[in-house]
């Protein structure tokens, strides 16, 4: 009844003023516990924010990097490619001027190889004839010989016969 | 069976060579004799329908011919089938053009030529005995026209009794006084006159052997196949040989013997380009145009006559053989 009366009153019994401050006690320490934590969570968050934003510009860094080595290598690879256009452009060139000295050669050859064909032929064409010019002088010192001893013959019947 | 040479009926093949009683090479009619009766009774056992056509050149005064010693001393189915033509002296003299040739075999054998009846004219000589495959050939029929058919020439040792020279003999190779030959394309070459055949028709139509050149009988058988070949014929062996009796006086004899000096004497001179140059016959070739005489049975006489003779120099009828004539060309 005296606690109705106090809280009636509107006051709290020493009891119940203690429990209450050792609650608000409690209260207040796991305030400061969560308020150290969601402080403590901040700033890692800060911190991790940081660390991205670091990793974020080391990595834009890197891409910078990354980008001007590419632009560097393309610009040496244009310059290796316009390089070798240059020489095989020489090089056709030149194989076109050997082609086209190939050709003159293997003209002359095919004349050359002609000619001694052809002067083969003529060889072989003036052999048979010298031949034949052989075979018709044997023919005409034969029957020159004959004629001679047949003409002899008939001049000793003549020379023998009575007059 | 007789061939039907012994009748009205063509035979297949006219086997034509040339000779005469004169002893040429030691006993030529005993050689003759032989080779010609063996040949004769292989032909007959194949039943191979033949003719032999045997010319005898100028034969000697006073000496029985050829022709009379076969009647006398062969089988009847061997005279039934045999034919002679004599060719009077007097042409010798009047177509020679050297006086140390005696005897000009192919002129003989283009007059056996001429006047053969058989469908293939087979040229040999009168010391050859015919060969297994030449045989075997003319028996089955299988020649073809248009080409030259050519056989090596095997020489066998001169033996005494060649009237029993048999197959056994022929075909041990001890026997043999030279080594094999064989003959190399595209000529085939080399002991030709002992074996030509060829078709008639063909053999017309180049004339026969060489008559413009009469100064050698070598080299006369070797002209003939260049002549063929330039005028389109083609030359082929006939897969097998013939087989000649050596003897005296044989070309290849005197040249084993006496090297350089075998064109010296009865076969003129062995060192004309023979290779090298054709030749081509005026139309009556053969002694076409001599008056002919028949005095005995299947035995004719050529009567002499200038009109038969050939020019003594002809030489339009020296050709090279890249220049045949066009009409010869044509005729081909």
């Amino acid at each position: 009844m005296i606690r109705r009366l106090v809280r009636k009153l509107g006051f709290v019994t020493l009891g119940e003023l203690l429990v209450t401050q050792e609650k608000l006690r409690q209260v207040r320490q796991q305030l400061d516990t969560a308020t150290d934590r969601v402080a403590r969570a901040a700033a890692a968050r800060e911190q991790l924010k940081r660390a991205r934003r670091e990793e974020e510009q080391r990595h834009k860094d890197k891409l910078a990097e990354m980008a001007s080595e590419h632009e560097r290598r393309r610009s040496r690879i244009r310059e290796a490619a316009a390089d070798a256009s240059k020489r095989i452009a020489a090089l056709e060139e030149q194989l076109r001027k050997r082609d086209l000295q190939a050709e003159a050669t293997a003209r002359e050859a095919a004349t050359v190889d002609a000619g001694v064909v052809a002067a083969v032929q003529d060889l072989d064409l003036a052999r048979q004839h010298l031949m034949a010019i052989e075979v018709k002088l044997d023919i005409l010192e034969g029957a020159a010989n004959v004629l001679d001893t047949r003409v002899r013959v008939a001049r000793g019947l003549v020379a023998d016969a009575p007059r | 069976m007789l061939p039907d040479s012994a009748t009205d009926l063509p035979p297949y093949v006219s086997i034509v060579f040339t000779g005469r009683n004169d002893g040429y090479g030691g006993d030529f009619v005993r050689r003759f004799l032989a080779t010609l009766q063996f040949n004769s009774r292989e032909l007959c056992a194949r039943g191979i329908a033949h003719e032999f056509v045997l010319v005898e050149w100028a034969p000697v005064p006073g000496a029985p011919l050829l022709a009379d010693l076969v009647d006398a001393r062969c089988p009847s189915s061997l005279t039934a089938a045999f034919r002679t033509v004599v060719v009077d002296a007097a042409y010798h003299e009047a177509v020679t053009l050297n006086p140390q040739l005696k005897y000009q075999e192919y002129l003989a054998k283009n007059v056996g030529v001429r006047r053969s009846r058989g469908e293939y004219v087979l040229t040999t000589n009168c010391d050859v005995f015919l060969g297994h495959r030449i045989l075997e050939r003319l028996a089955r029929r299988d020649l073809e026209s248009t080409v030259v058919y050519r056989a090596p020439r095997w020489d066998l040792r001169s033996v005494t009794d060649v009237e029993r020279i048999d197959w056994g003999y022929l075909d041990d190779a001890a026997n043999l006084v030279r080594p094999r030959r064989t003959l190399r394309p595209p000529l085939f070459s080399g002991g030709a006159g002992d074996f030509i055949a060829l078709d008639r028709a063909s053999f017309d139509r180049v004339r026969g052997f060489n008559e413009v050149y009469r100064l050698a009988r070598l080299g006369i058988d070797g002209n003939f196949v260049v002549h063929a070949l330039s005028c389109g014929l083609t030359i082929v062996d006939v897969g097998g040989p013939v087989y000649h009796l050596d003897h005296e006086e044989s070309y290849r004899t005197r040249r084993s013997r006496d090297p350089g000096r075998e064109g010296e004497g009865r076969h003129g001179d062995g060192y004309w380009p023979a290779d090298a140059v054709v030749y081509w016959n005026r139309p009556a070739w053969g002694f076409a145009d001599a008056p002919e005489r028949l005095v005995g049975p299947r035995r004719t006489y050529l009567d002499f006559s200038w009109d038969a003779v050939p020019p003594l120099v002809d030489l339009s009828g020296i050709v090279l053989p890249s220049q045949r004539r066009s009409t010869a060309a044509d005729r081909l």
